[in-house]
């Protein structure tokens, strides 16, 4: 009976709805802004990023980082090398910062450099390799082909590592004596030659430097070293040589981005060295060795339409609701169905769905027109890998904006309901929206991120299907998209709840 | 005319949302800039590397301020519609242009008084402020003050802008008629574009969002330091970008509205 | 269910003023029951609280014996008009009344059934934004049939009908009262109601004034009243103010006398030899009936008024 009941007023407000052509109209507006706009930019931008990269393609054809200071010899087939780490760090008497502003804040470091042991396919920067190290900050990792990251004990202090090659599994072990082992994992990296290069390495992750001031982002990168010390460098079975060659296996430069790009990218990238002396390496090495994706998001790119039909979708929402105290329509509705929260959640219910559906269509569809135009205007491979509709990234990236502009149009629905009336309601929802993104713009880094972690504008999170980054300029790359799409369900049941209590207390 | 606008003033002075709407703008625009300001701290921002444009950013808070005056704006027009009443306006002043200018002086007239409250407000707020953050005149931050040309014509340029917000709000408000299309409208033209033009990747269309969209256009002229790279049109060629935008809106509002049944 | 409105000791104050003072009332089936009072009476406002729309601060309104926020499907059990113009411009007529369907249960084909007796059919498909203030008062009726209810409620329902659509609406309330159906109608002014009511509930201020069928009102206001048609104006006056009675007069040759019997006043002319042309118990018009019983109503609000 209660369903039946629900259903009715389902039914109901999905009548009220459909029935006004003005909103049928806008709705169709909002597709067609969204969808529109989106082609309309992807046929208007271009990069060169492909031309002029500062990266190179990885085994699986993504672009990626690969620079370290490698000491090797060959090895065929299978074998195992052993290594005690005594120390790692950066050199001491690092020359003063030579560039990157002085009150910028250093960005958090990823785990993908340090000082450990490697296989790898030759010396080419890169190549498929497998390595087991440790990283100053993340502690033990096994990592390959600049896309696996295996976590072993935390911590960058001194350790025995050993790394074994059977057939295409490399298996990775620590140990803090040299007698008790315990096994980081095991990897398989398919394209490994049989007779591969097989060593010791140090790396460092270049530190990044972001400034944050009115109206401009910028972003320094500032090349770093580590220095390490082994010694019990032991390769067992399978070396066919007894001497080590110490490479630099190093990146192309890129060249500096746009007006409002990078600033002081500094200097040359630091050249590595080897040292050593009765067994001891005292090797000293740059550069990170994992993924190096643009941060264009090409995903996102296919969307910038959203933001167009998110207006269209508020005026809609809106209207939905204070239509009903225009003329005092309120009276019927509740005459028809008395109770009262019943109707509101019945409306959001409808709302939400029709809104869900053509936002999912659009979003859709402007990704599928949009991305073979991106990759006609320089969006392509390697830079920027394919992305089809079936990529889990992109699927959750449709579904979640689709939900984000669903929600809008039910807060505003909600927002409708509390004022009753257009204008104040409309530019409530807009700004709540759009204006902690203008404003977040101008802001430091911090107060920004506090913006849009409680406002609706973290919902554009909801577009980016790369993980969240600080260094874009757009405000809401700094949240997850997950965090956006919560902060906007929050505010939206908080509105609902909200106009739920007054309704019930308010006369008709 | 005198009578006419005598008629529209006692109209907008007489409908409460009217001082409402003006107490929101002022207070917005104080607040959001005082809030702006607040945040800043100069240990993350200290020369020669970061420079920040502290006028500009405690005049940051006329985005928010501009939506009540937008409101304003378009309720001076669209609630006529909504319930008829422009019969009763146009049978007491049957010249139709007449009718229009007189709505434009009032509803710009109490604009340019709030904004230069908002203005003058926003500016005091953030003298408080900014030096108990460390912008001191030790540290390359005179405090600010009206006396420094470029502040001066911020502060000018932002009260103008405001005023062009009402009137491209008002001719807004006459061709579209209904008040939620009115106020989408006007707020799309004015929010939206700077959202696109952080979305879009390349640069050359960037500089073009930057230099032809209205707000980003209009508020060019609170910049006040490193000018040349951090600008995309002129100071008063952006506020007549604004120009154009209301003046466009104005021109076919009046054609429409002298030729439309009412 | 029993087809009632049950209206006990309701209050409902707006910010201090009063608009329901401690009304109690109940609405028979069967019958068009007027319900009566100036502008500001609260005959609006009690009709909100029936429909659940408002809550009272005190009392309750039952509708079938039950509060109406309780109804399962309440367009089958009360069917209302309150302000016909609370229509969407932009829907058509049709789909007003099949949202409300839906929201009831109801079936699609009762839409048409009800478009047709309302002869709103040929308009179905238009937008209700374009429909004149008849039209929009046959749309608003429609809404309230649509449900079949046996309780009916409608709030000012001839303003801005003309005349054909006047009687055309004192029609469809009499039939659906004698359908048994209990009719609750509400007019500012009670000539409306002369040929429709059968008993008529009279409000002033918040308060119950009346509450009594039509028959017995009118008998009440012309209890005792005669009137007299005669040439002789003065003397006739003079007579019968000197025998005790009121005398006032309506025209050059009409009078009413309150205080004497028809045959008293008969036998007093015809010893006194003043020739009359007739002589006959005056029948009260409802307005008249009303305005007798409203009188003190109004008079306590001019005091009031003062006393403020």
């Amino acid at each position: 009976m209660n369903t039946l009941q629900e259903f009715r007023l389902l039914l109901a407000e999905w009548t009220k709805l459909r029935s006004v052509r003005r909103w049928m109209i806008t709705l169709l507006g909002a597709a067609a802004l969204t969808v529109g706009l989106s082609v309309l930019a992807a046929n208007g931008g271009t990069t060169d990023m492909n031309d002029n990269p500062n990266f190179v393609v990885g085994p699986d054809g993504t672009p990626v980082a690969d620079g370290m200071q490698f000491v090797h010899q060959p090895i065929t087939g299978d074998g195992t090398i052993t290594v005690r780490i005594t120390s790692l760090g950066e050199p001491p008497n690092v020359r003063p910062p030579s560039g990157g502003p002085e009150g910028a804040q250093k960005l958090p470091k990823g785990p993908w450099a340090g000082a450990g042991l490697i296989i790898k396919d030759g010396t080419r920067s890169g190549s498929s390799y497998a390595a087991v190290l440790v990283n100053p900050t993340h502690g033990v990792r096994l990592q390959s082909d600049f896309t696996t990251d295996l976590a072993g004990s935390p911590g960058g202090g001194p350790r025995w590592l050993r790394l074994t090659r059977t057939g295409e599994q490399i298996t990775g072990y620590e140990s803090t004596d040299g007698a008790a082992w315990r096994q980081v994992g095991t990897v398989t990296v398919p394209h490994l030659p049989q007779t591969a290069q097989i060593g010791v390495f140090v790396s460092a992750e270049p530190e990044l430097l972001l400034q944050r001031s009115a109206g401009s982002t910028s972003l320094g990168a500032r090349e770093v070293r580590n220095v390490a010390t082994f010694d019990n460098l032991q390769l067992s079975t399978g070396g066919t040589g007894t001497s080590w060659h110490s490479d630099t296996v190093t990146m192309p430069r890129a060249e500096p981005e746009g007006p409002d790009g990078e600033v002081g990218k500094g200097g040359n990238q630091p050249m590595g060295s080897t040292k050593e002396a009765d067994g001891v390496y005292t090797i000293t090495g740059s550069g990170k060795i994992g993924p190096q994706e643009p941060p264009d998001d090409i995903v996102q790119i296919s969307l910038i339409g959203v933001i167009a039909g998110l207006m269209a979708l508020i005026a809609l929402g809106v209207l939905f609701a204070t239509s009903e105290y225009r003329r005092d329509m309120i009276r019927t509705t509740f005459m028809a169905a008395p109770r009262r929260g019943r109707v509101l959640a019945a409306k959001a219910i409808v709302l939400g769905t029709v809104v869900y559906l053509t936002a999912l269509a659009s979003a859709g569809t402007a990704f599928v027109i949009a991305q073979p135009m991106l990759r006609e205007h320089g969006f392509a491979p390697p830079a920027f890998p394919k992305q089809s509709l079936t990529d889990p990234a992109v699927v959750r990236t449709l579904l979640l904006t689709a939900a984000f502009m669903a929600a809008v149009a039910v807060f505003s629905m909600a927002v409708g309901t509390l004022m009753r009336r257009s204008a104040p309601a409309i530019t409530t929802a807009v700004v709540l929206v759009i204006l902690p993104i203008i404003i977040g713009s101008l802001l430091p880094l911090t107060p920004t991120r506090w913006l849009m972690h409680i406002t609706l504008a973290g919902g554009f999170a909801t577009q980016r299907a790369k993980a969240p980054d600080a260094t874009l300029v757009e405000p809401w790359s700094m949240v997850s998209p997950w965090a956006g799409i919560a902060t906007v369900g929050a505010y939206t049941l908080g509105a609902l709840a909200l106009a739920w209590w007054q309704l019930r207390r308010r006369d008709a | 005319m005198t009578r006419t606008l005598h008629a529209e003033w006692t109209k907008l002075r007489t409908v409460p949302s009217t001082g409402w709407l003006l107490l929101a703008a002022v207070t917005a625009t104080v607040l959001v800039g005082y809030a702006a300001t607040g945040t800043l701290d100069i240990q993350h921002c200290q020369a020669p590397w970061c420079y920040e444009d502290t006028t500009k950013l405690s005049l940051v808070g006329v985005r928010l301020g501009q939506a009540a005056i937008v409101i304003l704006a378009v309720l001076a027009v669209t609630p006529e519609y909504g319930t008829k009443m422009i019969k009763t306006t146009l049978a007491a002043t049957p010249d139709r242009l007449t009718v229009l200018a007189s709505k434009l002086i009032v509803v710009t007239g109490v604009t340019l008084v709030a904004a230069v409250v908002g203005v003058l407000g926003s500016l005091l707020a953030a003298r408080t402020v900014l030096p108990g953050n460390g912008f001191t005149s030790a540290n390359g931050y005179p405090p600010l003050s009206l006396g420094d040309d470029l502040t001066m014509r911020a502060a000018v340029g932002t009260v103008l802008y405001l005023a062009l917000i009402a009137v491209l709000g008002v001719g807004v408000g006459v061709l579209v008629r209904d008040t939620a299309g009115a106020v989408t409208t006007v707020l799309m033209l004015l929010y939206a574009s700077p959202v696109l033009a952080l979305l879009v990747s390349d640069p050359r269309w960037q500089h073009r969002i930057h230099r032809y969209s209205p707000m980003d256009a209009g508020l060019t002229i609170q910049t006040t330091r490193d000018i040349a790279t951090t600008t995309h049109i002129g100071a008063w060629a952006g506020l007549g970008m604004l120009a154009a935008y209301a003046a466009a809106a104005l021109v076919a509002a009046a054609l429409v509205f002298r030729v439309r049944d009412a | 269910m029993s087809p009632t409105i049950e209206v006990c000791g309701v209050r409902k104050r707006y910010r201090g003023t009063v608009a329901v003072d401690g009304l109690t009332f109940t609405v028979r089936a069967g019958e068009v029951t007027g319900f009566v009072g100036p502008n500001g009476a609260g005959k609006s406002t009690t009709m909100r609280i029936i429909l659940g729309l408002d809550a009272p601060d005190e009392g309750d309104a039952l509708v079938g014996g039950r509060p109406y926020r309780s109804l399962r499907a309440p367009l089958t059990q009360v069917g209302a008009l309150l302000d016909a113009s609370a229509v969407h411009p932009g829907r058509k007529a049709r789909d007003h009344l099949l949202w409300l369907a839906h929201s009831n249960g109801i079936a699609r084909r009762r839409v048409d059934e009800v478009l047709d007796q309302i002869g709103l059919a040929s308009a179905a498909r238009r937008r209700a934004g374009g429909f004149s203030l008849g039209m929009q008062q046959r749309l608003g009726i429609a809404a309230a049939l649509l449900g079949d209810p046996p309780v009916l409620m409608f709030d000012e329902p001839v303003n801005g009908l003309d005349p054909d659509g006047i009687v055309w609406i004192r029609g469809l309330m009499r039939s659906l009262a004698a359908e048994g159906r209990a009719v609750f109608v509400s007019s500012h002014l009670m000539s409306e109601l002369q040929d429709t009511a059968d008993h008529l509930i009279v409000i002033g201020r918040g308060r119950l004034i009346a509450d009594t069928s039509v028959t017995k009102l009118l008998a009440t206001a012309s209890k005792g009243r005669v009137e007299v048609r005669t040439l002789r104006r003065t003397e006739v006056m003079t007579l019968l103010a000197n025998a005790g009675a009121t005398v006032a007069a309506i025209d050059a040759e009409t009078l009413t006398v309150d205080g004497l019997t028809g045959e008293q006043v008969a036998g007093l002319l015809s010893s006194a030899g003043l020739a009359f042309s007739e002589l006959r118990s005056h029948r009260a018009s409802l307005e008249e009936a009303y305005m007798e019983l409203t009188r003190d109503a109004v008079e306590f609000s001019g005091n009031g008024e003062r006393a403020r």
